[in-house]
């Protein structure tokens, strides 16, 4: 069964062709990276504006690259939330449009949920098909929207573990790169600075929130604000750009002797050791039978090592799993993945589908 | 209901989200099938089930669309997505062309004929208006000056300062309507003041009539002002 993914909802227009739950056939991304960079971090507006214009190319080329046209796609999935609600909105209704004039059964997606569903995705060129995930699996979900510690029981059962309590982890790496003065999207800015770094030189604090499995990485980025601070030189009054009505970031200028890489080091360390100790603590705990990364973050080469190391100690015969990076960071090839199983369970809308920007993961099954 | 071939009949759908009053209508150049309903932020959830009421209630079905149009603003920017959004999607599913028409335009268009010296307005929310100016020109009937948006008192400044007296279509208020009145503009009852789509109808029915089109993938609401309190990042 063929399924037509359609994502916007946040800085991502997408949309993928996938079969049967597992084969990605096309997945087609058009980031909108460069227009959010100037203001260093996500504009809703401009993202909405941005999806709006890229939807149908994206679309078209989801199709084309999978050699399907409209009577190949059996079904149209789409993201309903959580997420921006004015970017929400403009898959939802492309997406309903379709299966109306199409006449397919319109699938609305949780996002959260299509991000662990990205574990079960191959592609041709896969090495080795790997079997799916045995389950119960404990999946770490970290993005710049989501820091999310979710116990995957069986298909449309979850239970969710622990939740940040403020920023997520991708957005404390942007706030992180902000205050170090390194680039947008601060994730991949931070992760190339701490590659020359000693994580030792300075001491950040860790959120370990007692017993719980929720998060917290406000009070690091106010500890990291501490530090930097005495090398900050005085900046100018930011001003809005007569060629744009969205405020633009200006990046902070610091003295020379700034020690860029041993924070940067030490900040990524601090994120990295309480995603990847409560992870494993959920895994000992939970009896779980594999352990699934997935959102932006867990592209984190620091992370990914840090999992493994923590779950082997607590349970060394239970795989970690990563899907390919492009199936990390958002995409449509998920949302069509997720979409098969909950077709499965009767999960189908009618015309009357609403996005959800607040949608929680909730079991369905 | 008289069977129709549908090689000779052709169909025009279009869609006005552009406020909180949102509208549907079929036209076949003939006669208009028109739906107007109170949609505030319930755009998503009641389009598409109103274009298929439409339809069903006028007999037509998707396969005998010729064109699809859509109103582009101003307007709420989240709203215009909506209908925007669905226009597109229709059109590149049935591979249909997309006909973007001006929301004042179409809210102007029912007056064309009397030469009035008319202001169409909408809604743009926050108690802020957006309105252009229609009248009489070069032998023709058209827009004197562009869009612009402001509170009422803006608008009745203006009105004022034009020294005419122009006849107002679209979304006042009761108390704006008492605004504008009281510097000569002539304000209609609420029911006949209303925006009604087959003013977009019209013109996007002529448009369809001399093969003129956009483009389905680059066309964009008008976004007539800059956005404030959602324009910083997240
Ligand atoms: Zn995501």
């Amino acid at each position: 069964m063929n399924i037509l993914g359609i994502e916007t909802s946040c800085d991502e227009t997408a949309a993928a062709v996938v079969a049967d739950g597992r084969r990605v056939r096309s997945n087609v991304i058009a980031s909108q990276i460069e227009l959010h960079r100037a203001h260093g971090g996500v504009v809703p507006e401009l993202a909405a504006r941005g999806h709006v214009t890229a939807i149908l190319p994206v679309i078209e080329r989801a199709l084309d690259d999978a050699g399907a046209s409209e009577k190949d796609v059996e079904v149209i999935a789409v993201t309903a939330g959580p997420g921006l609600a004015g970017a929400l909105l403009v898959g939802m209704n492309v997406a309903k449009a379709l299966a109306y004039a199409w006449g397919k059964p319109l699938v609305p997606v949780n996002h959260l949920e299509a991000h662990v569903y990205a574990n079960w995705l191959t592609f041709p060129d896969d090495q080795a098909v790997l079997p799916p995930p045995e389950l119960p699996a404990v999946c770490l979900l970290v993005s710049g929207g989501h820091t999310e510690l979710i116990l995957v029981e069986d298909h449309g059962r979850y239970r969710h573990l622990g939740r940040t309590l403020d920023d997520a982890a991708g957005e404390a790496f942007d706030k992180g790169a902000r205050l170090l003065g390194l680039g947008y999207p601060g994730g991949p800015a931070i992760q190339e600075a701490a590659r020359d770094g000693d994580p030792r030189r300075h001491d950040l604090p860790r959120a370990w929130l007692g017993e719980s499995d929720d998060f917290s990485f406000s009070g690091l980025k106010t500890a990291l604000l501490r530090l930097v601070d005495p090398y900050r030189l005085p900046a100018p009054d930011p001003r809005r750009s007569p060629s744009t009505p969205f405020a633009e970031h200006r990046p902070p200028s610091f003295r020379d002797d700034l020690p860029r890489v041993d924070l940067a080091a030490a900040f990524q360390e601090a994120v990295v050791e309480v995603l990847a100790v409560k992870t494993a603590g959920a895994v000992r705990r939970e009896g779980a039978r594999s352990v699934l990364l997935a959102g932006g973050v867990a592209a984190n080469r620091a992370l990914r090592e840090r999992v493994m190391r923590e779950v082997e100690c607590v349970a060394p015969e239970v795989p970690v799993r990563v899907p390919r990076l492009e199936l990390c960071t958002d995409n449509a090839a998920m949302i069509a993945g997720a979409a098969y199983y909950a077709l499965r369970r009767g999960e189908q809308a009618g015309w009357e589908a609403d996005i959800a920007p607040r949608l929680p993961l909730v079991s369905t099954s | 209901m008289t069977m129709r071939s549908p090689a000779e009949v052709k169909w025009l759908l279009a869609l006005d989200t552009s406020t909180d009053r949102a509208s549907a209508a079929l036209t076949d150049g003939r006669r208009v099938a028109e739906l107007s309903w109170d949609a505030r932020r319930n755009q998503t959830a009641t389009l598409l089930s109103a274009v298929d009421q439409l339809m069903t209630l006028e007999g037509v079905g998707l396969g005998e669309v010729s064109a699809i149009a859509v109103a582009t603003g101003p307007g709420a920017f989240t709203s215009l997505r909506v209908g925007l959004s669905t226009a597109k999607g229709l059109a590149f599913a049935r591979g249909l062309p997309l006909i973007g028409v001006p929301t004042l335009d179409g809210a102007a268009r029912p007056f064309a004929e009397t030469g009035l010296e008319t202001i169409a307005v909408i809604a743009a929310g926050r108690g802020r208006l957006a309105w252009a100016r229609y009248g009489p020109r070069e032998g023709g009937w058209s827009q004197l000056v562009a869009p612009r948006n402001g509170d009422i008192t803006v608008m009745a400044a203006e009105i004022e300062r034009h020294g005419r007296r122009p006849y107002i279509t679209g979304e006042l208020n009761e108390e704006q309507a008492v605004s504008i009145r009281r510097v000569g503009g002539i304000v209609p009852p609420v029911m006949l003041r209303e925006r009604r789509v087959a003013g977009l109808v019209t013109i996007a029915w002529e448009r369809f009539s001399r093969g003129e089109f956009d483009d389905a993938v680059s066309l964009v609401p008008m976004y007539l002002h800059a956005a404030s309190a959602a324009s910083d990042p997240i």
